[in-house]
């Protein structure tokens, strides 16, 4: 896997971590049941302190994405009620936005709707 | 036993001019703590303390539990020690330490510190005299992590070594901590390094403890702020630090007061230098108004 860790993002770096083991599970490359390295040893690798990686960790297996086996360490769970419910999450706050937007400039909900069934067909959705 | 390695109590160490006073922090098995402040914030005198070469007037210090003053001997022999100031004699070579560190320490390794001798490249038959600072570094790191030990005390071990070795130094130190079950301490005023692997920050500054925890929270409590001499004189909460320019001003606000910020400013998260800047700046410039 890579994990790259940016000075510039602006983001924590374990927000940088946790999203980049998020999109590795997310593609495939990390299957459900595949051991993570430990938290000690990400660190090392990363160099990173261990509080960081640990963060990284507990916040992947809240979302989960990874669950902890006592004396094992961390495997890939793909929990899907809880990642699609994580998704819709994210979904509803940016059609939020979208409605904002539409308010601000004056599109009505008509047009909205029309461009989101729009751009559903073109994706296929 | 707590699960902590170094514990500081209500630490107090008074001298003509300059007293350090009420120095308490914790650091638990198994991660780094840098102890940071500029030059004179009392960062050497703290670390004095724990190998108890600087006797404190009061408080208590704690190595796994045991008092330095009551166990020094048993404290010292579990603690890897690496001071400002080179430890071994002048007209001493490498040869000489290694033949010394085997019989004082019965854990002493030799091949680990053979190894260690070949990889910082440092001659084996050359007196101390004609080591650079850095070399004297190398070798007393090498002498350090070359026998058991369950916490490593280092004082600004990173001072004069170079871009590569800082870089192999980090690396050693994040492998000494990997198993869990050692910690380390150091002190330094070069934070580039220390922001990524340190777990923990204890700041000092004029003998005083500004700051002790994790190293995200202590970055989050502050905020730097930058803008107009008019921005300025909107600021409703006092500044940890200022500083002034004929373009404007940057300072150095706690978290808490974002909100009452002015919304023409620019806010950006501090680095650990800017904290330990901004601090010893003080805001003496923002009462000149």
């Amino acid at each position: 896997m890579r994990v790259i860790i940016s000075n510039s993002a602006g983001l924590p770096i374990y927000t940088q971590i946790k999203n980049q083991i998020k999109d590795a599970v997310l593609t495939g490359e990390f299957k459900e049941g595949d051991a993570l390295p430990s938290i000690r040893k990400l660190a090392a690798e990363l160099r990173v302190s261990v509080i960081t990686t640990t963060k990284a960790y507990s916040e992947l297996e809240d979302e989960g994405f990874i669950s902890a086996v006592q004396g094992k360490g961390y495997f890939v769970t793909l929990n899907k009620e809880r990642i699609r419910e994580e998704y819709l999450y994210k979904i509803e706050h940016q059609l939020l936005e979208a409605i904002e937007f539409a308010k601000a400039a004056g599109i009505t909900r008509e047009e909205l709707l029309e461009t989101m069934s729009f751009l559903m067909r073109e994706e296929d959705l | 036993m707590s699960g902590h390695i170094l514990e500081l109590h209500q630490v107090r160490k008074h001298f003509r001019n300059f007293t350090l006073s009420d120095i308490n922090f914790t650091l638990p098995k198994g991660y780094i703590m840098g102890l940071v402040g500029p030059n004179g914030a009392g960062k050497s005198t703290t670390i004095k303390s724990i190998m108890n070469t600087v006797d404190i007037d009061s408080g208590s210090i704690r190595v796994l539990g045991k008092d330095t003053k009551k166990n020094e001997a048993a404290v010292k022999s579990t603690i890897g020690y690496v001071s400002d100031t080179c430890i071994f004699g002048d007209t001493w070579t490498v040869k000489n330490v290694a033949f010394l560190m085997k019989h004082i320490h019965p854990s002493w390794n030799s091949t680990t510190f053979n190894d260690y001798v070949k990889e910082f490249e440092l001659p084996w038959n050359k007196p101390l005299k004609d080591f650079s600072r850095g070399m004297k570094l190398k070798l007393m790191l090498a002498a350090a992590l070359s026998r058991d030990t369950s916490f490593l005390l280092l004082d600004e071990p990173t001072g004069g070594l170079d871009p590569v070795m800082r870089d192999r130094f980090l690396q050693l130190m994040q492998q000494y901590v990997e198993g869990g079950e050692h910690s380390i301490l150091f002190s330094t005023h070069i934070t580039t390094d220390l922001e990524k692997i340190a777990d923990y920050i204890t700041f000092i500054h004029g003998g005083n403890m500004i700051f002790t925890g994790e190293t995200e929270e202590l970055r989050s409590s502050f905020c730097l702020i930058k803008g107009s001499d008019r921005e300025l004189k909107e600021l409703k909460a006092e500044p940890v630090g200022i500083r002034r320019s004929s373009f404007g001003f940057e300072a150095l606000m706690r978290t808490e007061h974002i909100r009452s910020l002015p919304h023409t400013v620019v806010v950006e998260a501090p680095t650990l230098d800017d904290i330990v800047v901004f601090h010893t700046l003080g805001n003496k410039e923002s009462s000149l108004l």
